[in-house]
């Protein structure tokens, strides 16, 4: 005898969608919960940082009017910055020509006397022209500049010229190459 | 009948399974508020963050400027400020270079002969005034002049003119010494002596930080301490030195002057009236009653 009970059957079915509907229900729910926090969360950090923004452009107001305050300082340490960088410039241009006036007028005494001097700061070098009162002397003189001391000293020194006047005085050019203070 | 079983029966469908249909409505709404709420918001924040990052960049580059800036009233090396104008003034310094002259001539002993400087325009105050369109950062002006004395005293000028403020080079040197007649002749130096002035215009922005002081211009700061200060005090009066008024007006107003010049042109014209009537009045007489020749 076969057992007909579609009541049975049904009722059966009917639980097993209820279940799985409470089941779908309930991830729903959850899924709806989450969000909705997710998009709390989203909402406030977007909050959280147009507050730092506006904070951010209240500072810099702030600062901005303290520095437009002090415009004059300012303008003052710019002019002295590059004031001092100018003044670097111009050093490094000199050269040391009185150092080597001195060093030789005071290389070359009682053996020859400084009789003239050129000077061009554009062309860099320093010619100098000696008198010396007889060969012994220019002698000597040639003995200095051909010296370790001097050519330590001063590496560039060309002799350019040598002439004998007729009171017997030796005249010797000298073209010396100058440093710089670069 | 049969049409009515074909509809579909939502109030039973709601009483029976009324979770799934909240179920399925949730997860439309969860769908809803991703799109709507979520992630239609990741661009704005990111935007958000972007600029909130761009503006805290540009809150430290404030801050630190303006601390730099309240920094410097104790800085020791921008207190030297006023010393560094004298070295490098922001005016053509024809004054300072002519007093430097006079006062290194005469601490070395040497006489200064055919001076001559061509200042252009003198009072032009170059780092406020002038609007100019290149980089030039400083001009110059060239002095040329003679001086003579003993080469030692000269040596000594040329050291001494280089250490004066403001800063000066001598960039041409020409020393002749004719000792063939003189063994002690004097020397005579033809030089042309460069004084330089700060001509850059100076521009800053709000944003733009400050420069910082170098080890090497601290250096130069040193260098500068060094150098014999100018004594000259800056002029801004016509100073007379009591000499009376030098364009002989002793303190007459010009209505004065031109009253005084007129009253003299009146006397003058009356004087000549005066000779002129006595003349006539002369000849009248002279015509009318003539004098009788004692010689005939």
């Amino acid at each position: 005898m076969i057992n007909i009970n579609f009541f049975s059957n049904r009722v059966s079915q009917k639980v097993k969608q209820k279940k799985q509907d409470a089941k779908i229900f309930r991830i729903s729910s959850y899924v709806l919960i989450g969000i909705t926090l997710i998009m709390v969360a989203t909402f406030t950090f977007k909050f959280y940082n147009n507050l730092q923004i506006n904070d951010t452009n209240k500072k810099i107001k702030e600062y901005k009017e303290s520095i437009l305050g002090q415009e004059n300082v300012e303008i003052n340490y710019l002019i002295f910055v590059n004031k001092i960088k100018v003044i670097s410039e111009i050093y490094k241009k000199r050269s040391n020509k009185q150092e080597a006036m001195n060093f030789f007028a005071e290389a070359f005494t009682d053996k020859a006397d400084i009789i003239g001097m050129n000077y061009q700061e554009d062309q860099g070098g320093l010619i100098l022209q000696l008198s010396s009162d007889n060969v012994f002397k220019l002698q000597e003189t040639n003995e200095i500049l051909d010296s370790k001391e001097l050519r330590q000293q001063y590496q560039n020194i060309e002799k350019s010229a040598l002439a004998r006047t007729d009171l017997g005085n030796y005249k010797l050019t000298l073209t010396l190459e100058l440093k710089t203070n670069e | 009948m049969s049409e009515n079983n074909k509809e579909f029966n939502w109030r039973l469908f709601w009483n029976t399974r009324k979770e799934l249909v909240l179920g399925i409505l949730f997860f439309v709404l969860s769908l809803m508020i991703l799109l709507i709420g979520i992630l239609q918001q990741i661009k704005p924040i990111q935007n958000d963050l972007k600029e909130l990052k761009d503006k805290q960049a540009e809150l430290a580059k404030f801050s630190e400027k303006a601390e730099q800036l309240k920094q410097l009233a104790i800085d020791p090396n921008f207190s030297q400020s006023s010393s560094i104008d004298k070295v490098l003034p922001s005016h053509k310094p024809l004054l300072e270079i002519l007093s430097n002259l006079n006062s290194v001539a005469y601490s070395s002993e040497v006489v200064i002969k055919n001076f001559s400087l061509n200042p252009g325009e003198i009072a032009t105050d170059t780092t406020k005034v002038k609007k100019t369109t290149n980089n030039q950062r400083y001009d110059y002006l060239d002095l040329d002049f003679s001086v003579s004395g003993p080469l030692w005293k000269i040596q000594n000028f040329l050291t001494l003119i280089e250490q004066v403020t403001p800063i000066s080079t001598v960039t041409n040197i020409s020393i002749n010494r004719n000792i063939d007649e003189d063994k002690n002749a004097q020397a005579q130096a033809d030089l042309v002596l460069r004084t330089f002035f700060f001509t850059q215009p100076i521009k800053t922005t709000i944003t733009s930080p400050l420069p910082v002081i170098a080890s090497a211009d601290r250096k130069i700061i040193e260098d500068i301490n060094e150098l014999i200060p100018n004594t000259l005090e800056q002029q801004k009066d016509v100073i007379t030195g009591n000499r009376g008024n030098l364009f002989g007006l002793q303190n007459q107003t010009v209505n004065d002057l031109e009253k005084e010049l007129i009253d003299s042109q009146q006397t003058t014209q009356e004087e000549t009236v005066n000779e002129n009537s006595t003349v006539n009045s002369e000849l009248m007489d002279a015509i009318l009653n003539p004098k009788p020749n004692n010689e005939n």
